[in-house]
């Protein structure tokens, strides 16, 4: 099913990921959300 | 990586035809039926969230339920269209596995807070204040997809207005069932319930970035749960002290390890008929709609496990007022139909997405047409030994646990829950034959 095309444009698509704002909302969420577990618990 | 997207087909040029109106309003009524069956379901799924209440760990409960959701999440895709189709979605956009494990990374979180909030505040204190996440939900999608642009003033009004309505009745909600608990650690539980509301409201943009650039809900979810039961695994393991006490801890509870997987089958459920409605009608209609799970949930909460019992006709006025509101805000959004300006500036978003990650203009005009993208595969998908082993595997996990297990020592009205099951029966069969008749589950 993963060729080695796939791998390469696999990882210029993280590139792309990355350079994309719309990715990094979540990954702050996602880290608000672990700090305020951390706290209550 | 330019090379790379001037590779592929020209987001413009599909050779798909434009969707017809009368398709549109078809998948938008869908989309809204799906979106009350996810209400049904996933409140039926917080049923075993109980089970905190007779000792059980609330990291333990959540893992327990999340490898319920995982064996859920490869079987359903396996038995309702075949494993092939999530490998036919990995060829055409990869991104989206990223976007998919971050997901499920946000869920993981979010359910984890969701049951320290029911230890600290109660489930009907937790429930309306998480369910602000269709508020987020509603940012997201006016801000980052286009969602309600060129809509008109009165679809505007109709679904800030229904939200409104709908977090207002779920305050009251929350305040007729406030006096029945005496909670320690209130702030706790608070900050815990409206961080897990932020996380779900969030979790919806990876949804919606899947959905618009045309990937099927039932390979999203795939790989949604990977980054879901890694991410809780991790939890668990931290929380309990290392693999081998977190293991101990799981043997204690094999009697009940049924139930909280059976828990997380109900919710994947419930989970994929918002995953539809997500792609049909947006995140800013889809999510409000399955926020109806509080209507459910308290339903259940009522009914079969006795909560509220013994309180005075002023009570039961405030849960029927908020209820009442809370189904008018539902209708609300329900009736507010997805204009043609306002799908052309779904399209926009669409092939902004099909641009910045080179997918193919013909894939991402099928999934906004609740079509098979795969021609080859449309209308002939035939089962591999990989789809029949995975739900043999699953059915065996089932039945083994159930063999060992036994009914929690609950107080609960099962003859109360018959006409609730049954009402999920119906929106099983409703959703899913209006699914396979007008896109094939696509």
């Amino acid at each position: 099913m993963i060729d080695a095309g796939m791998a390469g444009r696999w990882r210029s698509l993280s590139e792309v990921v990355l350079r994309d704002v719309h990715f990094w909302i979540p990954v702050v969420v996602l880290l608000g959300g672990l700090a305020v577990l951390r706290w209550i618990s | 990586m330019d090379q790379l997207i001037r590779a592929q087909t020209s987001p413009e040029s599909t050779t798909r035809p434009p969707i017809h109106a009368d398709r549109l309003r078809r998948l938008q009524s869908l989309g809204v039926l799906c979106g009350f069956g996810a209400g049904a379901w996933l409140g039926a799924a917080e049923a075993p969230t109980k089970l905190v209440s007779v000792g059980i760990s609330p990291v333990v409960i959540s893992l327990l339920m999340v490898a319920g959701v995982f064996l859920a999440r490869w079987s359903l895709p396996a038995l309702v269209r075949g494993t092939g189709q999530i490998g036919w979605d990995l060829k055409q956009a990869p991104h989206l596995v990223v976007w998919g494990v971050l997901a499920g990374c946000l869920w993981a979180v979010a359910n984890t807070l969701t049951i320290f909030a029911i230890r600290d505040v109660g489930l009907s204190i937790a429930f309306p204040l998480w369910n602000m996440n269709s508020l987020i939900g509603i940012v997201w999608g006016i801000t980052l997809f286009n969602e309600l642009r060129n809509a008109g003033a009165l679809r505007w009004l109709s679904v800030l207005g229904g939200a409104l309505l709908m977090f207002l009745g779920a305050c009251l909600l929350a305040y007729a069932s406030a006096a029945q608990t005496t909670p320690e650690h209130a702030m706790r539980g608070v900050v815990a319930a409206l961080a897990a509301g932020v996380l779900w409201g969030t979790m919806y943009v990876p949804y919606r970035k899947a959905y618009l650039t045309g990937m099927n809900p039932l390979s999203f979810v795939a790989f949604f749960t990977i980054g879901e039961l890694v991410t809780m695994t991790a939890l668990a393991i931290s929380y309990s002290g290392g693999p081998s006490p977190l293991l101990r801890e799981l043997l204690k509870v094999k009697e009940v390890l049924f139930w909280l997987l059976l828990g997380g089958f109900v919710w994947v459920i419930g989970d994929l008929f918002q995953q539809y409605a997500a792609k049909y009608v947006g995140i800013s209609r889809g999510i409000p709609l399955s926020n109806t799970n509080q209507l459910w949930g308290l339903a259940w909460g009522i009914l079969v496990f006795g909560e509220l019992r013994g309180r005075g006709p002023s009570l039961y006025a405030l849960v029927i007022g908020g209820s009442l509101l809370m189904a008018a805000g539902a209708g609300a959004i329900a009736f507010s139909s997805v204009t043609g300006k306002e799908h052309g500036r779904w399209h926009e978003a669409a092939h902004r997405e099909g641009r910045r990650y080179g997918v193919s203009a013909d894939y991402v005009q099928a999934g906004l047409a609740g079509e098979d993208s795969n021609i080859e595969t449309t209308g002939n998908r035939s089962r591999t030994w990989l789809d029949w082993s995975i739900m043999a595997t699953v059915t065996a996990v089932f039945i083994g646990l159930a063999a060992v297990s036994r009914v929690p020592d609950l107080a609960a009205n099962w003859n109360a829950a018959a006409p609730l099951i049954a009402v999920l029966l119906v929106f099983l069969a409703a959703c899913g034959a209006s699914l396979w008749k007008a896109t094939r589950f696509s």
